[in-house]
């Protein structure tokens, strides 16, 4: 779950969105553990452990979420902050 | 819906234990579905091989009258189903026990972030794109009492502790609808509200409609909201929806019918944190005003349902009040309020708290651990 290639994927999905970069980034920012910058992989990424266990209880153990789910999470949490 | 499912990366799950709980409630909490005296609890704990452990709270009632779950029989499912599955590591193959699952699912978000030390409720708010509240404007829950002085010198005591509403069980028995009035009449510019649980009869609800009330919760049985978008027709109050929220998909009914304006997000009812703070994110996208109920939790729950309380989407006081306005000892810390009267969120990692060992001792009436 969640390999290199998926990543790629989910990047791509994102970039060709540019409406979506602010929120991509926003959303990379507040899902980071603190202190990011100062440990490998020195990116603005989910805990691993965290992000694994997340995905394994939202979308089961041999289930995948596909990288279209990130632009669409993008969107909800887009439409989201306008409401809060 | 979300399934309790072991982290897979990090240290190894240990064990789980299941500890029911029986708490002496400081007051009995009377409502349209029965009485309670003692609060009958299970606690689930996951214990990792670093050391970590997870808490959490199945809140179901002693008996299936709220909904169908009640302790005795989750604690079956999590003993069991849920736990042995979670033990071996596949999603457990059950249908419904929300409440069950949501206590597993719990105890093993805290443990997985006390590691990565963050609190639940920053999480839940990173997750919707936002930043959590620091303290939650409160609702005073107001059992039904057999004489109105009683209902009076209730909610004089909530008002006396600056909650921000005031909301009154109530049946179509002419006592209640008299204690609502008694109420209204002593506190003229009182925010309140009146929750039915299911048993409103419209000519008692045109009634209460004169008293300017914030919302009438869950008028109609929990399915039937044709019948809850009808009741909702004859009064001017909007209506909340609490019991019929069990799911995206029933809340989207709900909007559909016009069965509701306001959600009440329990997230016990939903399958766990997770689950509620997305559904308050889908009840404010659909256009309704949100709050997040309770269940008159130990700290453990209550820590845990706070956290949701804090996104900022939810726009109507919260009914999680502090841990002695139900208990003389809680299990934890006391969850407590601010100066304002206001609900303060755990910042700790994690659920922010965690039972206290003499005091689960106290309260405990059976124990059990199951390991993989």
């Amino acid at each position: 779950m969640t390999s290199r290639r998926w990543w790629v994927q989910a990047a791509l999905a994102v970039l060709r969105r540019p409406s979506l970069w602010g929120v991509a980034l926003s959303q990379s920012l507040r899902l980071a553990p603190a202190g990011w910058w100062r440990r490998s992989p020195f990116l603005p990424v989910p805990d691993p452990s965290y992000l694994r266990f997340r995905l394994e209880t939202q979308y089961g153990s041999d289930h995948e979420p596909e990288p279209g789910d990130v632009v669409t999470y993008l969107h909800w949490c887009r439409s989201f902050r306008h409401l809060t | 819906m979300t399934a309790p499912s072991p982290p897979s990366e990090g240290p190894g799950l240990v064990s789980m234990e299941l500890v029911r709980l029986r708490m002496p409630l400081r007051h009995a909490h009377r409502a349209a579905h029965g009485s309670e005296a003692v609060r009958d609890l299970v606690l689930v704990g996951a214990t990792f091989a670093d050391g970590t452990v997870g808490w959490g709270e199945c809140s179901a009632l002693a008996r299936p009258t709220y909904s169908s779950e009640h302790t005795a029989g989750a604690w079956l499912v999590l003993r069991d189903e849920v736990v042995p599955a979670v033990l071996a590591g596949r999603a457990p193959q059950v249908v419904g026990h929300p409440m069950a699952s949501a206590a597993v699912l719990t105890a093993l978000t805290d443990a997985v972030l006390q590691r990565v030390d963050r609190s639940l409720a920053v999480e839940l708010a990173a997750t919707l794109g936002t930043n959590p509240l620091t303290a939650v404007p409160t609702c005073a829950v107001v059992s039904r009492g057999d004489v109105i002085d009683d209902v009076l010198a209730q909610v004089a005591d909530r008002v006396e502790q600056r909650v921000s509403l005031v909301k009154l069980k109530v049946t179509p028995d002419r006592r209640d609808l008299a204690a609502v009035g008694a109420v209204r009449e002593a506190w003229p510019d009182l925010a309140l509200a009146v929750d039915f649980n299911g048993t409103a009869e419209a000519d008692a609800l045109v009634r209460l409609d004169r008293l300017h009330l914030e919302y009438v919760e869950q008028p109609a049985p929990a399915e039937e909201l044709v019948r809850s978008a009808h009741l909702a027709s004859l009064i001017d109050a909007p209506v909340a929806l609490d019991e019929s929220l069990s799911s995206a998909g029933a809340l989207d009914a709900a909007v559909a019918l016009g069965a509701g304006r306001i959600a009440n997000v329990k997230p016990a009812r939903c399958g766990g944190p997770h689950a509620a703070a997305a559904l308050v994110g889908h009840a404010r996208n659909a256009g309704l005003d949100v709050f997040v109920g309770g269940m008159m939790e130990s700290g453990v729950g209550r820590a845990a349902a706070l956290a949701v309380a804090a996104l900022p989407a939810c726009t109507f006081p919260t009914d999680l009040g502090p841990s002695l306005a139900y208990f003389a000892e809680d299990i934890t810390a006391p969850l407590v309020t601010d100066d304002s009267g206001r609900m303060v969120v755990p910042t700790n990692s994690g659920i922010g708290v965690a039972p206290i060992a003499a005091h689960l001792e106290q309260f405990t009436v059976d124990r059990l651990v199951l390991r993989p």
